[in-house]
């Protein structure tokens, strides 16, 4: 009798610790995601793009609220000074004040990377969502960097719009940093590495601020961006995201 | 042997009309061929020539790589000494820089993908004679900042000269690139494709708009004649690195042009082996009769005393004589027919006129003006009789002197 | 009586009649071999373009050509291909849509031009489901949702193979920008590399989906006929039932295949021209030397009292049978050997190295029909006897006294 009692009790903990590991691997994608989002945040970002012959430095300013409404601005170089960048829910615009031109952005004109950078236009249109699309399993847990981390496999759901076969994060435990993001191919090839670094305090909470993205099978080239300062949560009207403010932003 | 050589000679001439109709045969022989190689040969040449010229010509040098991913990142530095370099080559007639490359055209709301090609304004027209495609406005100068559009694409942007245009692109090492330009002309060209799609800027103006000061795509080649093309893109090969640069043709540029030639080019030599067919025939029919003819002054000969093998190889002599004198008089009666042609070259009309004028091409069939083919096909036609001829001359030996002598 | 004489001469000498005859039989098969191979080799590409590009009619927007844009669908499509899937003539119709995109995978992203089809509808109109490639999938074989089917350069390009995941990022009816994933069901292989690089084909169904159509659209309609002469008509007639179209046969969508083809057949009268002026000297040459073989004969018959003139008609009734029974050889040859090389093809590589390595289909079909074989074979009799009418007249000035005594 007792242990008919004894192997129930185990089988309901058992259970509780799978159901537990479950939410924890999404939950913990999505926290992580929350982190470097917020609800809004207003940004000043350099970004480095590296070849093996030359390198290119854009600065600028972005502006987010939720996943729909973004706007960027480039402040640095000289040449692209004054472009900026709008997207609201699915349509993209871009107005060039040297020519004074407002284009909206066909799919055509999406296939080099968001100022030849590494940085897909999937990126930018994140349409996909790393928490919604995706299944997740925690298959581990790992030092990385000198920081405890969770190791968890990313693999698309089957109609889900996107392009990796599978996603490997290093998740730091406790304060949910994206380390490291290793992209598979379906074949499962690495196509990129994605790690973040230099854990600083930016208005309400620590974030790492230095992000490289590194393909796999193109040595000498890179890209990275380096958060200068990042505000989370301010609050920005709907219309701040609009074609007019496009023109006037400084 | 010398004996035969001479009594061969005397005895072409003793029976005139007998010779004369068996040199016929060389002579309408080669005259034939060389009819039709001129013309197979004149015709291909002259669409080839118009359309390499109008595009791509005959050879090109990029950087390795370029060929495969049109982009700035596979682009070449434009080098003075470099280019005179390759302008020393033997029958290199000129060498002309360019930029190709990608942007988005924009005028009111619209918005299409083209290509920009950068050129040095005399020296490429002076190749394509793109100024010849002007419909309206006028052609670029060396120092212009305007741009010349094309047809349906001007039709598209509702633009018409002295409009501005907007493009926007991707530069060299990931600038940004993008820049108002008037439009100075409108260029009507045969491929609608093309017409699609085509601005034309100065050199200098493209490097400004690409952030490309110093660079190139590809150098182009205008070559004196395009049989020379073969030796030219070895000549140049040797004097680039290999590593760096890769040299390439009009038949590696344009696949599917090349594909048709190749095609048309197989074909043409099958129906150059039927005439030959016919004409082997004919030669063998005449030499077979005239044998025929004489058997009985054959017979004769050989019951006086010849052997039969001597009097073989003294017929054989005979229409080694006859034949070369028909070849001759052939070639030299095929030049001027040749010349006439070439200055008057048969003009074709009606719609196919309209559209090898639409394409450049010159709306003729025209003759090709070298002596190259005219002795090869002397040659061959000779070889040819010859073959034709040894079966009947063997016959020779089989004659039966008795019973050619009562006929 | 001339008529049974002339009849048993030609039999009498069978060498001589056997070479005549022969030269006309060789000159016949010559003649309608070389347009056989010709006109196979137009018919042939004209074909594979209309099977497999453009079809035999197509329909779009008036403006669609020029700026290809989304929203420039066919108005009242349905009832238009109802209409002309009633029409006799048409074999088949299929409706498509097409727009631009990009395709992306893992390893990179691409423009290309995406085509919207009803995979039943299509296989009747265009042969581009044949060129499937092995155990590469099926041309929409399965029921799968978001299938897409595209070619191999692609397929090398983005780094994918079957049942690879491609996401499509296309503009929405209402323009917004939206992606969708496909699954690659099928991998094509055509002669056309450019072609194989930039389309993907998905079905009509799951296109307008993502598109965002809320009802039956289409950019083109592709008519495919019996025969493509029909196409006349069943344009005038569309015309006239439906206005605001543009309705174009395929002469008008690739003007430069129509170039090849009139080139061709022009160049094809100049070398018919050759082949039977050759055939007429060969005929006079060989009549000629008959005619100095029989010298006795001939002078003999005048001695017995043959007139002048009944010479001359025997031996023009001798060319006529020789003619007639040549070329009825001719005739019955060539058909054989042109039916034989047109059921099993004549393989063209043989002539041309460069083509085995492009792959392009260098084995071709000679096509005659039966007004082109009654044409020239009438000609070739007539050239045939007018040949004759020469060594005829010089018959007739042989001097019987001096004929007798030839040696």
């Amino acid at each position: 009798m007792m242990r008919i009692i004894l192997i129930i009790a185990m089988l309901c903990i058992s259970q509780q610790t799978a159901r537990a590991q479950e939410i924890t691997a999404k939950e913990i994608v999505k926290k992580a995601n929350d982190k470097m989002e917020g609800l809004s945040n207003e940004s000043n970002m350099t970004m480095t793009i590296v070849r093996p012959t030359w390198q290119r430095s854009i600065s600028l300013k972005s502006w987010a609220k939720g996943k729909e409404l973004s706007l960027v601005l480039i402040t640095d170089p000289a040449k692209d000074k004054g472009q900026t960048f709008l997207k609201i829910k699915n349509e993209m615009w871009n107005w060039v004040p040297g020519i004074q031109r407002m284009i909206k952005l066909l799919p055509s004109m999406m296939s080099q990377g968001w100022m030849e950078s590494d940085y897909t236009n999937d990126d930018i249109l994140k349409e996909s969502s790393i928490v919604e699309d995706y299944v997740h399993t925690l298959t581990g847990t790992e030092k990385y960097s000198g920081t405890e981390c969770y190791i968890i496999r990313l693999v698309p759901k089957p109609e889900a719009v996107v392009v990796w076969g599978s996603i490997i994060k290093w998740i730091s435990k406790g304060s949910y940093f994206q380390l490291r993001s290793d992209y598979y191919d379906e074949d499962n090839k690495l196509v990129k590495t994605e790690t973040s670094t230099q854990v600083k305090m930016m208005d309400d909470r620590e974030i790492p601020t230095y992000i490289e993205i590194i393909p796999a099978d193109k040595p000498g080239q890179k890209t990275t961006v380096t958060i200068n300062k990042i505000l989370f949560n301010k609050p920005v009207q709907d219309h701040f995201f609009s074609q007019q403010n496009m023109k006037t932003i400084r | 042997m010398n004996e035969y050589f001479k009594i061969a000679w005397r005895n072409i001439w003793r029976k005139k009309f007998r010779t004369l109709l068996t040199a016929g045969v060389a002579f309408m022989a080669v005259f034939l061929s060389i009819l039709m190689t001129g013309f197979q040969l004149g015709v291909w040449n002259n669409i080839i020539e118009a359309i390499v010229h109008s595009y791509s010509g005959y050879i090109q040098i990029h950087a390795k790589g370029y060929w495969d991913d049109k982009t700035f990142d596979y682009s070449m530095s434009f080098d003075r000494s470099f280019q005179n370099q390759i302008e020393a080559t033997e029958h290199v007639r000129k060498v002309i820089p360019r930029i190709e490359s990608f942007a988005l055209a924009s005028a009111g709301l619209k918005t299409k993908g083209v290509i920009v090609y950068g050129i040095d304004p005399e020296k490429e027209d002076a190749m394509t004679k793109l100024s010849l495609k002007i419909a309206k406005g006028h052609f670029l100068h060396t120092d212009d900042h305007s741009v010349m559009i094309s047809g349906r694409l001007s039709e598209f942007l509702n633009l018409s000269v002295g409009d501005t245009l907007v493009l926007i692109g991707q530069g060299y090492q990931g600038n940004s690139a993008n820049g108002l330009f008037p439009v100075k002309a409108i260029i009507r060209l045969p491929s609608p494709e093309f017409d699609n799609k085509m601005v034309y800027m100065t050199l200098s103006a493209a490097q400004d708009f690409y952030s490309a000061q110093g660079r190139i795509s590809s150098l182009v080649i205008d070559i004196d004649k395009s049989m020379n093309m073969k030796s030219v893109a070895t000549a140049i090969s040797d004097k680039t690195d290999q590593k760096k640069y890769e040299v390439m043709d009009w038949t590696e540029m344009m696949k599917e042009l090349y594909q048709q030639y190749i095609f048309k080019k197989a074909s043409e030599i099958v129906i150059l082996f039927i005439l030959y067919l016919i004409v082997g025939f004919i030669a063998f029919g005449t030499v077979m009769m005239m044998t025929n003819e004489r058997r009985r002054e054959f017979a004769i000969m050989v019951a006086i005393g010849m052997r039969k093998k001597s009097l073989s190889v003294l017929v054989g002599i005979e229409l080694c004589y006859i034949m070369i004198l028909g070849l001759l008089s052939g070639i030299a009666g095929s030049i001027p027919i040749l010349y006439y042609f070439h200055l008057n070259p048969i003009r074709v009309t009606g719609e196919t006129a309209t559209a090898y004028a639409a394409f450049g091409i010159d709306p003729v069939f025209p003759i090709l003006w070298q002596p190259g083919y005219i002795i090869n096909q002397g040659i061959v036609v000779f070889i040819l009789i010859i073959i034709s001829s040894l079966y009947p001359l063997w016959n020779i030996s089989r004659l039966d002197v008795s019973r050619s002598i009562k006929s | 009586m001339l008529i049974s004489l002339a009849w048993k001469n030609i039999w009498r000498n069978k060498i001589r009649s056997g070479i005549v005859m022969t030269s006309i039989s060789i000159g016949l098969f010559g003649g309608l071999f070389i347009c056989g191979l010709s006109r196979g080799i137009i018919e042939q590409r004209i074909q594979s373009a209309i099977e497999n590009e453009v079809s035999n009619i197509q329909i779009h927007h008036p403006r669609f050509l020029l700026e290809k844009d989304l929203e420039d669908t066919i108005p009242g499509a349905y009832s238009i291909i109802n209409t002309l899937r009633n029409e006799p003539e048409i074999k088949a119709v299929s409706s498509r849509i097409k727009i631009t995109g990009m395709a992306q995978t893992a390893a990179k992203a691409t423009g290309i031009n995406i085509m919207g089809i009803d995979p039943e509808a299509e296989k009747k109109v265009t042969g581009l489901y044949t060129f499937m490639m092995d155990s590469m999938g099926t041309f929409f074989g399965s029921e799968r949702k978001n299938a897409i089917v595209i070619g191999k350069k692609l397929a090398e390009l983005l780094k994918v193979k079957l049942n690879s995941k491609i996401i499509l990022t296309i503009q929405t009816d209402s323009g917004e920008i939206t992606q969708a994933a496909f699954k690659i069901t099928g991998i094509f292989k055509t002669y056309n590399s450019a072609f194989d690089q930039s389309t993907v084909i998905v079905r009509q169904k799951d296109l307008s989906e993502a598109i965002g159509f809320k009802s039956f659209r289409s950019h083109e309609i592709a008519i495919a006929l019996y025969h493509d002469s029909c196409s006349r008509t069943i344009i005038n007639k569309t015309t006239s039932r439906f206005s605001g179209l543009s309705i174009l046969p395929w002469r008008k969508i690739l003007p430069e295949l129509g170039l090849m083809a009139d080139s061709t057949n022009i160049i094809l009268y100049i070398i018919m021209v050759i082949i039977l002026i050759a055939l007429c000297f060969g005929i006079i040459n060989t009549m000629m030397m008959a005619v100095l073989e029989r010298t006795r004969e001939l002078g003999m018959l005048m001695a017995i009292g043959m007139s002048r003139y009944r010479v001359f008609r025997m031996i023009v009734l001798e060319t006529i049978f020789l003619s007639v029974t040549g070329a009825f050889i001719g005739l019955i040859v060539s058909a054989g050997i042109i039916n034989y090389y047109d059921h099993v093809g004549f393989d063209l590589s043989l002539f041309a190295s460069g083509l085995g390595k492009i792959g392009f289909n260098a084995i071709v079909h000679p096509q005659l029909d039966l007004a082109f074989y009654a044409g020239i074979t009438v000609l070739v009799v007539i050239l045939g006897i007018l040949s004759s009418l020469i060594p005829a007249w010089k018959a007739l000035k042989l001097n019987p006294v001096e004929a007798i005594r030839i040696v």
